[in-house]
């Protein structure tokens, strides 16, 4: 049973280290800028099927900087928060932390890849930032669990991203899928089907990490 | 020697002899390398089996605690391997014949590319972490969420996107066209003879690891 004070309170702490106390949500920022920049640098002119593919590989590295900070916290803060809510209510609210906080700089990422390589002549914007902003919410549940068993290891940094790649895959091909529909400017109700399987792709993960994280959280 | 054993062995022997002998359709493009069905497409069925079993154990050491569990979860997934590494050989060797290239961008290679390089990840989790109990735990419950999402990745992926392969993307499954009754009774055969053969292997490798003092 998910308490809706319990979700308040993690959220409320990701808030003040993430944001309110902390620069920490500057270097994500700077991050996402610098990646969109270097993909630009890298390109010249592209068809909507690389840019689709470059916006993408874009998220996926913003994604991937974002959730690696998702479960460091100190054995003091650890203990506080083990306190306060239930194994399940820390993954389901440091997922949905984590989904707000990749949103947020996926789409600063978004804003400055179409300003700096332009937006595809066919495309719907808002279409294009629907397939990104829901793919973007089923990239970071997954990552968010991954993090978490990557957090119980002693080796850090480049664990993460191999244990969550070949894991994103599945994400990333139908949210692909849906933004290369959205470029080439196809109508609305065609893009419900690949946006109920973003969605669906976000659910799994999401439901998987409740069930498993008390089992990760006994480690 | 369990019959079991000796099951799977007889349905071995039999698929091999009788996948080069028996009749075969005649099919453009396909030829006589139709026969490939025999040996390529029961090395994803065992994978896919042994994939299972290691799933069990994984569910089995998160309810019990014993590491026993864990060493079998370990064990099936490394043979699942093996078998993935002969599935892909015996496709590409296929996709070059039929495809004109070893290697295409389809679907369903790359589930299982993706699929393996999953596995690899599990097996670099077990050895980032010394202590056996968090060791178990951890990759009992990724082994766990990887099955699960390689599932959607190899099982349902493919069914939406186009493909090469049969039953995929609108082309006709083997069942519907040419997978006559003379081929059913070889393929058959074959997938549960190289699945009785690959819970075998990890059989014997699970009796090496305990003479090596690993349960």
């Amino acid at each position: 049973m998910l308490r809706r004070k319990a979700l308040h309170a993690l959220l409320t702490w990701d808030w003040y280290a993430d944001y309110a106390r902390s620069g920490q949500w500057f270097n994500s920022v700077l991050f996402a800028t610098m990646t969109a920049y270097l993909v630009n640098m890298l390109t010249q002119s592209t068809s909507p099927g690389v840019w689709t593919a470059l916006l993408w590989v874009v998220i996926s590295f913003v994604t991937l900087q974002s959730a690696s900070r998702t479960f460091y916290l100190s054995p003091a803060n650890w203990n506080y928060i083990n306190q306060l809510v239930t194994p399940m209510e820390i993954m389901v609210g440091k997922s949905i932390a984590s989904a707000l906080s990749s949103l947020l700089f996926v789409t600063v990422a978004f804003l400055f890849f179409g300003l700096w390589i332009g937006w595809p002549s066919d495309g719907h914007v808002l279409a294009i930032y629907l397939s990104v902003a829901i793919g973007t919410i089923g990239l970071s549940t997954t990552l968010c669990f991954t993090a978490a068993i990557a957090s119980k290891t002693q080796a850090k940094g480049g664990l993460l991203a191999i244990l969550s790649l070949p894991l994103l895959l599945p994400t990333l091909m139908i949210a692909g899928r849906a933004t290369k529909l959205a470029t080439l400017g196809v109508e609305t109700h065609e893009l419900t089907g690949p946006w109920l399987a973003e969605v669906g792709m976000a659910g799994i993960p999401l439901a998987l990490s409740g069930l498993l994280f008390p089992y990760l959280w006994k480690a | 020697m369990k019959p079991w054993k000796i099951i799977g062995l007889a349905l071995l022997g039999y698929s091999i002899v009788a996948g080069l002998l028996t009749e075969a359709p005649r099919l453009p493009v396909l030829n006589e390398t139709i026969r490939n069905l025999y040996y390529h497409v029961p090395m994803w069925f065992t994978m896919i089996a042994l994939l299972g079993g290691s799933l069990v154990h994984s569910i089995k050491h998160l309810s019990s605690g014993d590491l026993v569990h864990d060493s079998r979860a370990s064990q099936h997934a490394q043979v699942a391997m093996l078998f993935a590494v002969l599935g892909l050989l015996t496709g590409m060797v296929w996709a070059k014949f039929t495809w004109g290239a070893f290697w295409t961008n389809d679907p369903k290679l790359n589930g299982t590319a993706v699929s393996m390089l999953i596995y690899a990840a599990y097996f670099v989790l077990r050895n980032s972490v010394d202590d056996a109990m968090k060791r178990a735990t951890l990759a009992a419950v990724y082994n766990i969420f990887s099955f699960v999402l390689m599932v959607v990745f190899i099982g349902v992926l493919p069914r939406l996107t186009d493909s090469l392969h049969p039953g995929n993307g609108g082309n006709p499954a083997f069942s519907n066209y040419d997978l006559d009754s003379n081929m059913r009774m070889v393929f058959y055969p074959a997938v549960f003879g190289w699945i009785l053969i690959g819970f075998w292997i990890t059989e014997l490798r699970r009796r090496i690891a305990g003479l090596t003092n690993h349960p």
